[in-house]
């Protein structure tokens, strides 16, 4: 029987590939700071999305002052204390309490007023007046909200409580996906988003426009090595670092931190493949096209990462956005990463998402391979 | 010794300003991404979809349906025949929040009883769904509140003012932090490749073999960095009066003193990293370490108070916090200088570490 064997041709193209990856991965090897971006930066940003990072039960600072001598205020004070929501500090000085307001001491206050409880008696509504520091806008919704329902919880079990009527109209709120709304659940997953992006974007960046400030771009050229290798060489060994750092990423969510996953790991390193193509295929542009590892950091940082962190819906609800950025981030892998992967995690494989994200990242991906490949210069002259 | 200094200084900004390219990427980014990010930018909740069950189709129905079209975080209202309507919906993310109305809505309430009404929220985006759950449930009570004959009872409510920023305009507080944090990134770009890039390229060697002495070379090395982050602050910050009315409550003097000391800090720091680096790609990785942990406990997307403890001792160590405490203390509230200097001092203390330990491992590259 005949061993069909492969033409030189074929062979040596194999050959050449397997040396430039090889080289490419020494590279890796040899310098600490790939490693770092592969596994420590993941690593730093889960541990601070765990526990720095806090998006449902903000606990607020406040100050009270009492104004009102009735004794039943004191049980109110009490459950300001206890609550999970505020850390509250009693004043007996208004003007000290303000002037801590402004140097940031305390996020609001709050204060009794003297006809509170008298009133509560004559079953009316009283009044609790709240003062927040606009200049943490956020930080003021919630000082705002907290001590009414805080003093309402209050009220249904104060002495008042026979004087309370039930609303007319009740809301039952459920929460689909996320019933206890931990924001870690969403947040974990979709900070995969932003270190993959890291390794996608700001990692590949350097690695072309090294070769060319170092000149050892000029020095592959001069050799038999064809484009087509010098761009695999790039893509495959960036992509398995990648790919690693999102299996430790993931392990890291879902083992270490037990955030739950209802999906299919499957689909999950599959799109976050696809994910990570389209990303190593702007840095690689960017790298190819400006051969300078300053511009091309910087360029990464401002394309990559900030939209990354600022506008895939992360952080910032991309529904609240003027339409016109609604209609931009559209065009942002990480928007379809982040909304892919929270949904893969929390509500498991939904084929809608699953196949608009996917044909997205795999398109921009396969366009941005064609534009290195063409960029990628086979001669000086370029 | 001053000569030299002023030569190197030059020689500095040379490197920096001289190349187009590398002018453009100083100037254009920080503006551009001002202008995008305060304009898109926002953590209130707006044009919420929602998808409708009305199972009771009655007057009483109809009208709190219409209560969340005319309202103003909700945009389209979706109208759905059956409960895998809403599922589906929701699944797909069509829509961010549901709500289902019983047919026995209209009944009870011509009667006097309660009812009861289900909201269901998308978890997924779970502070969103948090805040969309919230404002359902407040127009709802308004509804109820205004359709209730029965006599009046005891209930609290808040009488709530809003200092510094009456409306609450989310804009305000972003712009405040985006100056500082734009301020960061440009300050740290800047000198994160200063020295690795010299390294990289072999002229850090010529450097030391030079008359300069290592403090000679901090002060060469800090000086047109420093300058160019305070102009494209103040250029910033202009930008952000201009544009988006942005109010200035203090003093200028003191704004100014403030990004002195901040930026120092940063260049302090961005230097430091860059001499313990010895390529670029170090270097810009190693300022990345620094740089985004730093952003995130910031107390910009998450408030520090709420932070775990040991968190909340590390942001000591992070000039970000302090300088945007400045930051919006000044322009929003008109903070008291003593204040101010409180929150300096850790500022300054770090610039002088920083700056000790970069000098140093210039000199000891020196040995």
């Amino acid at each position: 029987m005949m061993i069909k064997k492969p033409s030189p041709q074929k062979l040596s193209n194999i050959r050449i590939i397997r040396a430039l990856i090889t080289k490419e991965f020494l590279q890796i090897v040899r310098d600490p700071s790939s490693i770092l971006i592969a596994f420590v930066i993941p690593f730093i940003y889960l541990v601070i999305y765990m526990y720095g990072i806090n998006l449902d039960t903000v606990k607020v600072t406040m100050g009270i002052k009492n104004d009102d001598p009735a004794p039943e205020t004191l049980t109110l004070i009490k459950s300001f204390d206890q609550s999970d929501y505020i850390t509250p500090y009693v004043y007996n000085d208004k003007d000290l309490m303000y002037h801590d307001l402004i140097r940031s001491r305390i996020k609001g206050a709050i204060i009794i007023p003297n006809d509170f409880s008298s009133k509560l008696l004559k079953s009316r509504p009283a009044d609790i007046l709240i003062i927040t520091d606009g200049s943490e806008t956020n930080l003021a919704n919630y000082a705002q909200s907290y001590p009414v329902s805080i003093a309402n919880q209050w009220l249904s079990e104060s002495r008042y409580k026979y004087l309370v009527k039930p609303p007319l109209i009740n809301t039952e709120l459920r929460y689909w996906f996320n019933q206890d709304i931990n924001s870690h659940y969403f947040i974990m997953p979709g900070s995969l988003a932003i270190t993959m992006t890291l390794i996608g974007i700001l990692l590949t960046a350097l690695v072309v426009a090294r070769e060319w400030e170092r000149g050892t771009m000029e020095a592959l050229l001069s050799t038999r090595v064809k484009r087509i290798h010098i761009v695999l060489s790039k893509y495959i060994p960036y992509f398995i670092l990648g790919m690693m750092s999102m299996v430790f990423s993931v392990f890291m969510c879902i083992v270490v931190y037990n955030i739950p996953f209802q999906g299919n790991l499957l689909i999950l390193f599959t799109v976050g493949g696809l994910f990570l193509l389209s990303c190593m295929g702007i840095g690689l542009t960017i790298s190819t096209l400006l051969r300078d590892q300053f511009l091309a950091s910087q360029v990464a940082l401002a394309v990559g990462f900030l939209p990354a962190l600022m506008l895939s819906g992360l952080i910032f609800p991309i529904n609240s956005m003027p339409e016109g950025f609604q209609i931009f981030t559209r065009f942002l892998p990480p928007r379809y990463f982040v909304s892919f992967i929270q949904s893969e995690f929390m509500a498991g494989t939904i084929w809608k998402i699953v196949l608009e994200s996917s044909l997205f990242l795999a398109i921009l991906g396969w366009l941005l391979f064609v534009i290195v490949y063409k960029k990628t210069a086979v001669r000086l002259e370029d | 010794m001053f000569r030299r200094v002023l030569a190197l200084i030059k020689k500095e900004f040379l490197a920096i300003w001289k190349d187009p390219r590398s002018r453009a990427i100083i100037i254009a980014p920080p503006l551009i991404q001002l202008l995008l990010f305060a304009n898109a930018l926002t953590m209130e909740i707006k044009n919420i979809d929602m998808v409708v069950l009305d199972r009771s189709n009655t007057v009483e129905s109809r009208e709190l349906i219409s209560r969340f079209e005319n309202s103003r975080w909700f945009r389209n209202i979706i109208y759905a025949n059956n409960e895998i309507d809403i599922r589906t919906h929701i699944n797909e993310q069509n829509v961010q929040i549901g709500l289902e109305i019983n047919n026995d809505f209209a009944g009870q309430i011509k009667q006097n009883k309660p009812v009861s009404v289900q909201v269901i929220v998308d978890g997924r985006q779970t502070n969103s769904a948090a805040i969309a759950g919230g404002y359902a449930s407040q127009i709802i009570s308004q509804y109820s509140n205004e359709i209730d004959k029965r006599p009046q009872g005891a209930s609290i409510r808040a009488e709530v003012r809003n200092w510094f920023n009456p409306n609450l305009e989310y804009q305000w507080f972003l712009l405040g932090t985006l100056v500082s944090l734009l301020a960061v990134i440009t300050a740290l770009m800047l000198t994160a490749l200063s020295i690795a890039r010299e390294r990289e390229m072999g002229t850090f060697d010529q450097l030391i073999v030079s008359p300069l002495s290592s403090g000679e070379i901090l002060i060469g090395k800090t000086i047109p960095p420093l300058i160019i982050a305070v102009i494209m602050t103040s250029i910033m910050t202009v930008l952000a009066m201009l544009f988006f009315n942005m109010p200035f409550a203090g003093s200028v003097f003191w704004f100014f003193v403030t990004i002195i000391i901040a930026l120092l800090s940063i260049v302090g720091i961005g230097l430091f990293i860059s001499s313990l680096c010895k390529t670029q790609q170090q270097a810009i990785l190693g300022v990345f370490v620094f740089q985004s942990p730093a952003i995130l406990l910031s107390g910009f997307i998450s408030p520090i108070e709420d932070m775990p403890l040991l968190v909340q001792k590390i942001t000591y160590l992070n000039p970000i916090r302090f300088f945007m405490t400045i930051t919006k203390g000044i322009l929003f509230k008109g903070m008291l200088p003593q204040d101010i200097i409180m929150n300096l001092i850790p500022m300054i203390i770090m610039a002088c570490v920083a700056l000790t330990a970069a000098g140093w491992m210039f000199k000891r590259k020196l040995d």
